[in-house]
């Protein structure tokens, strides 16, 4: 007969043979053992299991094939790059990596896509770590998404009488080791950037937050640090009103081949600051563990929507589930909006758009089939429903509409059954999307995709992504796209320091700015990562430029 | 902070073959010995498998999201591989000892006929009652002991609820208890 007083403690047994268990767990597991006879049969048993299992791997045959198998894989390897990454921030460590020196002239006519790879033979077993010295910024997943205060059908900052600050004037104070993450505009001249200040050098201490205001034309930092976290999103729904969102940060450790100790910033706790009555206040929205990343945009000062990835899901005490949340504010709070990406983690959202009260479009993907297919998502919330499109193979990054009936879209798309990936952009007419032709070479560059649209007006938009490995002769190039006058056109990126634009917003009839990732030298040897660093972009008069003072 | 691993999926993502090579290298050691006992001992199909995985890595490595750990998420792959080559093999071994049910909790009748057990546990017929475990339970035990996950982790590798891993657990064990107490003698294949 079972002692009752037992059955708690066994089964944590197997948890304690595997060192699973807390160390508080531990502590009474062990008192409960020395009078309990059965407990240490069962615990005999379960200390037998790891050898057994060993011994188990012994009949395994040496590893004879690990060549033949990686040669034969090559074979395989459909000749494209896989899903490219989501966010401009992860697109900018591989950028930064790999791109060879700039060059101070305009990128030249694209090159034909380059012959395949010689395959690489495989690599010595040895293996090499990778020293790497990197920011804190997390994989942020929410990919761009054009802030607009004015979307809901009230036109652009074009009918602003003010034209913003003289360019000449403009320049920011940015603090050393800092990064911006996003900004927003509350009028022509008035502006706020979020992002957070860290020390590559020093890794073990984690990021603190930066919060930076656009006043007289200079882009300063105000004194709001909040330590061991960082801010990802900016949105002012009026000059007077705005949120901020971001994360605490907890270290994950490892011990690396040559002893030293990696630290890892792990996104922890959701951070909310609310702009009101001319300060930044701190609000409490508990319940959102693990945030990887946080995205807000209001549409006034009572509307608005936020974005969380990875916060877990309570479905249960037994249950995890890393997942997108979609909250929407009315009201005066913040309150959960049912998505299928809550429960899915297969389910991706990349970007969203507020159109209207209680009306939003998020877009992504969905992987299937073990996430070896990928299915673009356009999903759209509307008096309560959500209502979802997924017959695009591929991805849509961002979303941005300047009004109900017209609203942007783009990604990439893959073509030929997964073996090629075009970039993609639709558009929305009030009534449907459709696929937009993209302007000849582009629509034919395979490995080519956007990851951010800003709609300016109903007739005005910008696209921005890259042309991906295979495009450009100096490594992977900026790709622009102007839309005006129902066509769009490639526009030369003239930046040659700076890649991964987005984040773009209007502020006035001739000025906008955007954020842009300082590719850093080159000289850097390969595997050696330099921290992406996030930088305020000018747009005056159709001419981009680097704010001086970064 | 990305890791080396989630360094090496990142420019996966971009189409560097080097880095897949890396990776491969890193992770064929274990996965291959995972795979060695999802799918019985059949070298060829390991092989294979282990090709499926790492194609499956090279097509979304863009879609890893950095919330697990690149090896909890290239064991997913690997688990959904295993899974589908075992249901499309020819050669398809059902465990020898019964397939307990996951949910559901059954008197606990073991413990009883436990105290007449050698508290020295016979290693060899351990092994033996393990092999001839139903491969839901097995891989549950070889994840959380061979391998290094957490029960969090198992239960993403194996795409199901926490508590239905530590109940496999538990049913792997009262598994063991009765092929240690009665071996059921092999069918021939």
């Amino acid at each position: 007969m079972a002692e009752s007083a037992c059955l708690p403690f066994l089964d944590r047994l197997p948890l304690y043979v595997a060192g699973r268990l807390p160390s508080s767990e531990r502590e009474s597991l062990e008192a409960h053992f020395v009078s309990c006879a059965e407990c240490q049969r069962e615990l005999a048993f379960w200390q037998a299991v790891p050898g057994a299992l060993a011994s188990l791997d012994d009949e395994i045959p040496p590893d004879r094939h690990a060549a033949t198998t990686w040669t034969a894989l090559q074979r395989r390897l459909p000749p494209r790059p896989s899903v490219p990454l989501r966010t401009p921030r992860e697109r900018a460590y591989m950028e930064i990596e790999t791109r060879t020196p700039p060059r101070a002239s305009h990128r030249s006519a694209p090159t034909p896509i380059a012959p395949r790879r010689a395959r690489r033979p495989l690599l010595a077993v040895a293996a090499c770590a990778l020293i790497v010295i990197l920011s804190a910024t997390l994989f942020g997943i929410l990919g761009s998404q054009s802030h607009h205060p004015t979307v809901a059908g009230q036109g652009t900052a074009t009918s602003s009488a003010q034209a913003g600050c003289a360019p000449s004037r403009l320049r920011t104070n940015l603090p050393a080791n800092a990064s911006i993450a996003d900004l927003s505009m509350a009028s022509p001249e008035d502006g706020w950037a979020v992002g957070q200040i860290w020390d590559p050098q020093h890794s073990a201490t984690p990021a603190h937050t930066l919060l930076m205001h656009l006043q007289s034309c200079v882009w300063s930092p105000i004194d709001s640090s909040i330590p061991d976290a960082t801010l990802t999103s900016i949105s002012m729904g009026s000059a007077g009103d705005g949120w901020a969102v971001g994360m605490t940060l907890k270290a994950f450790t490892t011990q690396n081949e040559n002893g030293t100790t990696n630290y890892e910033w792990d996104g922890d706790q959701l951070i909310v600051l609310h702009y009101t009555r001319g300060s930044w206040q701190r609000v409490s929205l508990p319940g959102y563990q693990s945030v990887i990343d946080a995205k807000v945009r209001m549409l006034s000062s009572t509307e608005g929507w936020m974005v969380l990835h990875g916060g877990k899901s309570h479905l249960g005490p037994d249950t995890i589930a890393y997942a997108e949340t979609v909250l929407h504010y009315s009201g005066g709070a913040w309150s959960i909006v049912g998505h299928d990406a809550a429960t899915n983690p297969s389910a991706t959202v990349s970007g969203f758009a507020g159109i209207s009260s209680n009306d939003v479009w998020t877009v992504g993907s969905q992987l299937v089939g073990a996430g070896n297919y990928e299915y673009a998502v356009l999903a759209h919330y509307h008096a309560g429903v959500w209502t979802t499109r997924t017959d695009i193979s591929g991805h849509i990054a961002s979303v941005s509409f300047s009004s109900p009936s017209n609203g942007w879209a783009v990604g990439q798309m893959w073509v030929d059954n997964y073996k090629q990936s075009l970039p993609l952009i639709l558009h929305y007419d009030g009534s449907q999307w459709t696929s937009v032709a993209l302007p000849a070479p582009v629509r034919a560059a395979n490995g080519a995709f956007l990851e951010s649209v800003t709609a300016v007006s109903d007739s005005e938009a910008w696209a921005f992504g890259s042309m991906g490995p295979s495009g450009g002769a100096s490594g992977p190039a900026v790709l622009a796209l102007h839309y005006l006058n129902g066509q769009w056109t490639e526009v030369t990126w003239p930046l040659a320091t700076i890649i991964a634009p987005h984040e773009l917003v209007i502020s006035s009839a001739t000025q906008g700015f955007a954020i842009g990732t300082l590719a850093l030298s080159s000289t850097t040897p390969k595997r050696y990562m330099a921290v992406p660093k996030g930088v305020i972009l000018a747009l005056n008069n159709g001419s981009w430029s680097v704010l001086p003072g970064q | 902070m990305p890791s080396d691993a989630q360094l090496l999926v990142a420019r996966i993502a971009t189409g560097d073959e080097e880095a897949l090579g890396e990776l491969y290298l890193l992770l064929r050691p274990r996965l291959r010995r995972y795979l060695w006992h999802q799918l019985d001992g059949d070298l060829q199909a390991v092989e294979e498998a282990l090709q499926d995985v790492f194609l499956a890595v090279w097509r979304t490595a863009g879609a890893y999201r950095g919330d697990a750990r690149v090896v909890t998420w290239v064991y997913q792959i690997a688990h959904y591989q295993a899974l589908h080559a075992r249901r499309s093999s020819r050669h398809h071994h059902e465990a020898l000892a019964p397939d307990s049910p996951d949910g559901g909790d059954t008197p606990d009748e073991t413990l009883g006929t436990a105290s007449h057990e050698d508290a020295v546990v016979d290693r060899l017929a351990l092994a033996d009652a393990l092999r001839r475990l139903s491969s839901k339970h097995r891989e549950v035990l070889d994840l959380v002991f061979q391998h290094g996950f957490s029960l969090e982790e198992t239960a993403q590798i194996l795409d199901v609820p926490l508590g239905t891993v530590k109940s496999r657990i538990s049913y792997a064990r009262r598994a063991l208890q009765r092929e240690l107490r009665a071996p059921t003698i092999e069918r021939a294949p």
